[in-house]
């Protein structure tokens, strides 16, 4: 009898103890991580899909550039992907692979789960080749010339007649000024296009900044050269450099598919 | 006496292993409801989550807490926003504030706390978070000029 009891009350210490920890443990709200692994899986994949859009949207990035990579670095370590661009958008089916597949690991027959999304509407973000200049008008397959060769230590008000011609037709121009003042202040770059209609003022209010204006339905004038007058308001800045890349890329839409998984088998 | 009481250690083990294992086969919709309960919060967190990285805010171009009348992070103008790139300017106006004075430009009723980790630098808004507080965490690119460097972001709620 007596050592039913004591097995009683050890049997009751017991109980009473887990029901404590279980209570404890349910009161502790679920991290992301405790969300089902599917869930999780597919919020991944999610984010690295949009997050590949949005860059390949702003930056033109060459599709066989880093760019997929480095997600991995804030990745958790359990969780691996693969990045899919295909070449129609539109075609709901169409798996035609613009590229080759890249991405973290190597996936799976299966994968676990697929998000994507779709690149469409213009500007779109696919570079089909590399072309870009700095400020000299070299690598470039477009000519850049300026009135003012003086490109570097600007200061004070000072305006630059800037021409180029692109080297393909039908191509969409971008044309990239990047500025960087030494002093943050009432500085400001105005763009004026030209025999065009699509003139744009962009006032530099941060200490570096990069203005891309694409010249998407632009007319260039009769000689087929586009022409931009670039005026720099120094009153309280000075520039150290600016310069001017000007691609003459095709671009067309493009649709993102990532896959996640856990294990990379 | 020591003996006993150890014998009586593995039988009580073996007792409540069994009541526990009959419990818990019988009664599965305990357990599940139990689950169900666990985290009431968690929709409303995952839509602020959602609002803060897919979202630049109203107005979408806002650079300060002067002029920001719902809390976005998303990089954005006036015609056109981008899903998990997050605008350092953005990222600046609430580095160092306190949260709490973040939560009259949300629509939602929770306290939070957000950080932005990249491999150069951790920013955010200040609050003492606490132990029971859930954590949501999403990825995307600290968009600052042309440089875009891959980021962690960590949403806090409680």
């Amino acid at each position: 009898m007596k050592g039913f009891i004591n097995i009683l009350e050890v049997f009751l210490a017991i109980t009473i103890i887990y029901i404590v920890l279980s209570q404890v443990q349910i009161n502790l709200p679920p991290k992301y991580s405790d969300t089902s692994n599917m869930e999780r899986l597919h919020r991944y994949a999610h984010d690295i899909a949009f997050s590949i859009c949005g860059n390949l949207i702003d930056r033109r990035m060459l599709l066989n550039d880093t760019l997929a990579f480095d997600l991995a670095s804030v990745l958790p370590g359990d969780v691996y992907y693969h990045v899919y661009i295909y070449k129609n958008a539109t075609v709901p089916n169409d798996r035609t692979l613009d590229d080759l597949a890249y991405g973290y690991g190597n996936p799976p027959a299966s994968p676990t789960t697929t998000s994507g999304c779709i690149i469409a509407g213009g500007p779109v973000a696919y570079r089909s080749e590399p072309v870009s200049c700095d400020y000299k008008g070299t690598n470039c397959l477009t000519q850049i010339s300026s009135s003012n060769s003086n490109w570097l230590n600007v200061t004070g008000d000072e305006n630059f007649t800037v021409t180029f011609t692109p080297s393909r037709s039908g191509s969409i121009v971008e044309l990239v000024v990047e500025a960087m003042s030494n002093q943050s202040g009432n500085a400001s770059i105005v763009y004026n296009f030209s025999g065009s209609t699509c003139g744009i003022a962009h006032e530099f209010n941060t200490t570096e900044e990069t203005y891309v204006y694409q010249l998407t339905g632009c007319v260039p004038d009769s000689s087929g050269q586009y022409r931009t007058t670039i005026k720099i308001n120094g009153v309280n800045a000075s520039y150290d450099y600016i310069y001017m890349n000007v691609s003459n890329d095709t671009y067309s839409p493009r649709r993102v598919m990532v896959q996640t998984w856990n294990s990379d088998s | 006496m020591k003996g006993n009481l150890d014998v009586d250690f593995v039988m009580a083990i073996i007792l409540f292993v069994s009541v526990y294992g009959l419990l818990y086969t019988l009664l599965p919709s305990a357990t599940i409801s139990f689950r169900n309960m666990a985290d009431p919060l968690n929709p409303a967190s995952q839509y602020f989550a959602d609002v803060l990285v897919a979202t630049p805010g109203i107005p979408p171009t806002w650079n300060s807490l002067a002029n920001v009348n719902k809390l976005g992070l998303a990089y954005g103008n006036n015609v056109s926003s981008y899903a998990n790139i997050i605008d350092a300017t953005k990222v600046a106006a609430i580095n160092n504030q306190l949260c709490s004075s973040l939560e009259s430009k949300t629509d939602i009723t929770l306290d939070f706390a957000i950080q932005i980790e990249t491999s150069r630098a951790s920013l955010g808004c200040n609050a003492t978070i606490p132990k029971t507080a859930r954590l949501i965490e999403r990825i995307g690119y600290l968009k600052n000029g042309t440089n875009y460097d891959p980021a962690k972001i960590k949403i806090w709620t409680w």
